[in-house]
């Protein structure tokens, strides 16, 4: 096992390394001159700002001297500082990021509560009634984007029923209360993709442990069949559902993106788009750099709980 | 599975074949041209002449969702065509050579796949600026990932099979060996594969377009409608309704059809 995490490790950090190197080439990657790509196209080029860019981000300089000034700025977690108010960037990040990972995981323990029952309920009741509506709504759930599943919640909860405020986000130590009914629409929003994944492998990996030796031998021995799903099929139908799970967690990532903007939710997509409209590209950039680390990260995570899980994955 | 089978595979596929006749012929199909405005007609309910209502400039809804599937389909033709040509490319030569070409290979395909894809397009997008052909490209290169694993794990496996074997001892050259023998195994999987990446170039094209940052008003394209329905809710909840349930029912069209496909063209994969 160590072995397999020390290999993980050294593959995960030479990733990252790729990552900085291509999110710091981006720019010099793109046909055209750097200054203007950050300018815009539709602004003329106005000598002073051209000059004001350059030295801001030191282009000027050999694209060398560029990159490891870059690294050593990272190594400092010096995020930069934005082109818009030329404050530092960091404090933004740290501000943001936590609010953006916690929307993950509500949707991610969402996703699994009310997923996990609801393909094991419709397993047991197999190519009936039940099972079809379940697959139908999960297939439908895979398939409507986040954006729409957000805008017809927004429509029916917000504009129509008034359950919750159509904006606004509240920091849990102001009003603990008021803070989970402000995080329950973005989080039960991003939910439904991964919830639609999570009941389609419950469902088929349960019938699959339905079908197993150990469960035919645990019925044979008498078994109340209670435990026999409680101790044998869920335990066995349980692994692929975490896989599916930690893989999908990154996807989540992606998923924020619209959620937040739907909600106006402060997390770290608003203010990538924020940024975006403001052409302010170290925010950009910066972004960019700790959602992609963060992406890398979480599948290391992954990774390494599916080995703990089925040793046999370690010996590949 | 069976005749359910057959029944899933024609009807996903009559639908997703309507929604790309609708693209082709909209200028036809549509009752009225999708950017003229009509002040006067404003955000009108259903009604004979326009069959939906009418949106926030008056243009005809109908004509706009008809017009609209034009944008999605472009770019998620041209993006799979793009990802599938680099993939494919990648997969095929990382297979046959091995060594340092499969490691260079395979590894700048990890390096894409470190990027959640919405982040690393919007990124791109902020700096040259939206288009049909930027979307096509840049969504083309983050999906490419998925054929060049998809072709490199086949193509290995193919590469130990004797007709490879036999087909270099009759003195095949490379190019023929790659061409002849190992695409055509390929193929099946990749017209699989190629009907789910579209489901997700569409959902990724459509999102960034929903965000501002993808096709630009006052194009018509599915994403971009359902973005600027949403200030006008309450006052018409058809603006809303209609373009989500046709890019929902779209998606699930073609994710329908990738299914049925692969079910039915590699039986051991079914239920998966």
């Amino acid at each position: 096992m160590s072995r397999y995490i020390l290999r993980r490790l050294v593959l995960a950090a030479a990733t990252v390394f790729a990552v900085v190197t291509v999110v710091f080439s981006l720019l010099h990657l793109l046909p055209g001159d750097p200054v203007l790509l950050i300018l815009g196209q539709s602004t003329y080029p106005d000598p002073e700002a051209i000059r004001a860019v350059r030295t801001a981000l030191g282009l000027d300089r050999p694209l060398l001297v560029q990159y490891g000034d870059f690294l050593r700025r990272l190594a400092s977690l010096d995020a930069g500082r934005s082109l818009y108010d030329h404050l530092p960037v960091g404090p933004d990040l740290a501000l943001r990021f936590p609010r953006t990972l916690e929307l993950i995981g509500a949707a991610t323990l969402l996703a699994v509560a009310a997923g996990i029952p609801a393909g094991i309920y419709a397993a047991n009741h197999r190519n009936r009634l039940q099972d079809w509506i379940i697959s139908a709504v999960a297939a439908l759930g895979i398939s409507s984007p986040v954006y729409v599943i957000g805008t017809l919640l927004m429509l029916v909860f917000v504009l129509w029923a008034h359950w919750f405020p159509s904006y606004g986000y509240v920091p849990f130590t102001a009003r603990p209360l008021e803070h989970l009914r402000s995080l329950t629409l973005p989080a039960v929003t991003l939910a439904f993709g991964i919830g639609a994944v999570v009941v389609r492998i419950t469902r088929s990996s349960f019938l699959d442990a339905l079908g197993q030796d150990s469960t035919r031998t645990a019925r044979a021995k008498g078994l109340q069949e209670r435990l026999v799903l409680f101790r044998h099929v869920l335990r066995c139908a349980l692994v692929p559902v975490i896989t599916v799970v930690g893989l999908q967690v990154g996807n989540l990532l992606g998923g924020t993106v619209l959620v937040e903007y739907i909600y106006s939710y402060p997390g770290l997509s608003t203010f990538l788009v924020q940024a975006i409209s403001r052409r302010d590209y170290p925010a950009v950039q910066a972004v960019l750099l700790l959602i992609s680390v963060a992406f890398v990260c979480l599948n290391l995570l992954v990774d390494l709980l599916y080995a703990a899980v089925d040793p046999r994955v370690r010996y590949q | 599975m069976g005749r359910w089978g057959n029944v899933r595979l024609l009807a996903s596929g009559a639908i997703c074949s309507a929604v790309i006749l609708v693209a082709l012929f909209a200028p036809w199909l549509a009752p009225s041209d999708p950017l003229v405005m009509n002040t006067g007609m404003r955000l009108l309910p259903a009604a004979p002449t326009h069959p939906l209502g009418t949106d926030e400039f008056g243009r005809d809804i109908l004509s706009r969702l008809l017009w609209g599937s034009r944008a999605s389909l472009l770019v998620a033709v041209g993006s799979v065509t793009v990802a599938m040509a680099i993939g494919t490319t990648l997969g095929l030569s990382a297979s046959f050579f091995g060594g340092g070409m499969e490691q260079v290979a395979m590894r700048a395909v990890d390096v894409v796949v470190s990027f959640p894809p919405i982040f690393l397009a919007m990124g791109i997008v902020a700096l040259v600026g939206s288009s049909v052909a930027t979307l096509v490209v840049v969504i083309g290169i983050l999906y490419n990932p998925q054929f060049a694993r998809l072709t490199f794990a086949l193509g290995k496996r193919i590469m130990s099979e004797p007709f490879v074997e036999a087909a270099r001892a009759i003195g095949a050259s490379n190019g023929r060996i790659m061409v002849q023998h190992l695409l055509p195994n390929i193929v099946p999987s990749l017209v699989i594969q190629a009907s789910l990446s579209a489901a997700a170039a569409i959902l990724l094209e459509s999102g960034l377009s929903f965000l501002g940052l993808g096709v630009q008003a006052p194009t018509p394209s599915w994403g971009l409608m359902i973005s600027e329905a949403r200030g006008y809710m309450s006052q018409n909840p058809g603006y809303v309704a209609w373009p989500s349930a046709v890019i929902a029912g779209t998606i699930l069209a073609i994710n329908t059809f990738g299914d049925a496909l692969r079910d039915t063209l590699d039986p051991q994969l079914r239920g998966r």
